[in-house]
């Protein structure tokens, strides 16, 4: 079974398509990289594959089920491009309602809740409302809510945003201790040397169609580095 | 603790940290002085040149406080429900909680029961301490007080949530409106109906019997507070069709959460 599936997927925001006929999977335990330049189509696909938003037609699969079906959830971390949390709530309970919410119940959720804070450096900001912190920090706790539970699947959309250099460092760990722990990932990101780090395979999105998709030595040719590749690519 | 326990919570707390929720402590608190004032009070009135003392006309005060109070509540849990479920979709709340397995009618239920607590807790308090007062003060029995408490805060789960769907659609002024609106427009068809003369089948059409259709098929807001309250006057039993208004009270309160889920399962999240 895929961790994830677009077969054909068409997604039309009045007269633009912003996805249009696009096909790409994600085996369990792998990594997929997903690429494209601004208005790509990136951020409807992950749209698509979180049951926010369904297909005009085509078919999308999450863990199996469609991802408007709440079962088809069970598993997944997602860490969103711009972490928005209310202002008031407080480090710790942000993260308890995600841990809540992907299951944990009772004393495993205070216990798991304390070391996901420490895991991504946010032990003494427990207490802290959310309002108080930096966008690294924000980024830090969207970390903490999308790992806790250890997801099967991390849909990451641009994870190093607002993270300095030692918070990318982190985050490239954190994401690569997922993988060894057998999660399947999928990050959507602009951070074309960061993808080449994580990920095994990568698709390519220009237009809303699909400009390239498999594993990144087939993609790169000789001389080139997925940068070079990537703008080969997109400018065709 | 379930998915809807934890959204529950989440949306009470949100709730309650509300700059509106402040304004409503403070307007019940004054409500409150003025009650106190307006209950205990022993009016004298001049009707047809007749001299009437206050406790005559206690039943009569206790219903306009007791359908004063019940409106103002209504209207509250309109107003708090408004943007309830439409900010957390703007402040990406829904997003996060929606990524995890949490149906769309649970997120939606939950957001509706949180606004709503904090409303039902408002108008526990102003109509429990009104009835009170009235029964220690004039006499006035519990019973039907507590009939009209039931239909308050099934008027209660009608307004907030229709107001909660339409904010999926329109933005908080209009929604603000329309509560307003249908409060009045309810009260007025059922004023017009319990207090105004018999009706002339003769005559069909006009804006009166637009109000008595209302009154006949819409959400019984004032209309079935009315009936739980008419036997504070003497001699007057409860209406034979009060188990009728009230029922369609609880339906139309099953249309309002019916169609904030169904629009909520319609909408695309950012």
């Amino acid at each position: 079974m895929s961790a994830l599936e677009l077969r054909d997927v068409v997604k039309r925001y009045g007269a633009r398509a912003a996805l249009g006929g696009v096909s790409f999977e994600l085996a369990e335990g792998s990594a997929l990289g997903l690429l494209g330049p601004n208005g790509a189509g990136k951020t409807t696909a992950l749209r698509l594959l979180l049951g926010f938003a369904a297909p005009d037609s085509g078919e999308v699969r999450l863990r199996g089920h469609d991802p408007r079906d709440s079962r088809a959830r069970h598993g997944v971390g997602y860490l969103p491009e711009r972490v928005s949390l209310p202002d008031r709530a407080t480090v710790a309970s942000a993260v308890a309602l995600s841990a809540g919410l992907a299951g944990l119940a009772g004393a495993d959720r205070g216990a798991a809740v304390a070391e996901m804070l420490d895991y991504v450096g946010l032990g003494d900001r427990a207490r802290d409302r959310i309002g108080e912190l930096s966008k690294g920090l924000r980024q830090r706790v969207g970390f903490a809510m999308a790992l806790i539970g250890k997801p099967a699947l991390l849909l990451l959309d641009e994870p190093n945003s607002g993270l300095d250099p030692l918070g990318i460092r982190d985050a490239r760990t954190w994401i690569q201790r997922a993988r060894d722990g057998g999660a399947a990932v999928l990050l959507c990101s602009h951070g074309l040397s960061e993808i080449e780090r994580t990920c095994d395979r990568v698709a390519i999105l220009h237009g809303g169609k699909l400009a390239a998709s498999g594993p990144i030595a087939e993609i790169v040719r000789d001389g080139e580095n997925l940068e070079d590749a990537f703008v080969r690519l997109v400018s065709r | 603790m379930s998915a809807f326990l934890l959204l529950w919570r989440e949306a009470l707390l949100d709730a309650l940290r509300r700059k509106l929720v402040a304004a409503i402590g403070a307007a019940s608190l004054l409500s409150l002085m003025v009650l106190n004032n307006c209950a205990g009070c022993v009016p004298v009135a001049q009707v047809n040149g007749s001299r009437v003392e206050g406790a005559n006309m206690a039943p009569i005060l206790g219903i306009v406080l007791m359908i004063v109070v019940g409106l103002w509540v209504v209207t509250l849990a309109g107003l708090l429900a408004s943007d309830h479920l439409a900010q957390s979709l703007e402040d990406g709340h829904a997003a996060n909680a929606l990524a995890r397995p949490v149906r769309r009618e649970e997120f939606a239920f939950a957001r509706l029961a949180g606004s709503l607590t904090v409303a039902l807790a408002a108008g526990a308090l102003l109509l429990g301490v009104t009835s009170f007062w009235l029964a220690t003060r004039s006499g006035l029995p519990a019973l039907p007080a507590l009939l009209a408490g039931a239909a308050c805060a099934i008027a209660c789960v009608t307004v907030a949530a229709f107001a909660m769907a339409a904010s999926l659609v329109l933005p908080r002024i209009a929604i603000w409106l329309l509560v307003f609106g249908l409060v009045f427009i309810t009260t007025l068809a059922a004023s017009t109906v319990f207090w105004g003369p018999p009706a002339d089948p003769t005559q069909i059409g006009g804006a009166r019997a637009l109000l008595m259709g209302l009154d006949r098929f819409g959400p019984p807001i004032a209309s079935a507070m009315l009936r739980a309250l008419a036997p504070w006057v003497p001699g007057s039993p409860l209406p034979a069709d009060f188990a009728a208004v009230f029922a369609r009270g609880v339906v139309w309160a099953a249309l309002g959460v019916g169609s904030l889920a169904a629009a909520f399962r319609r909408i695309e999240l950012k």
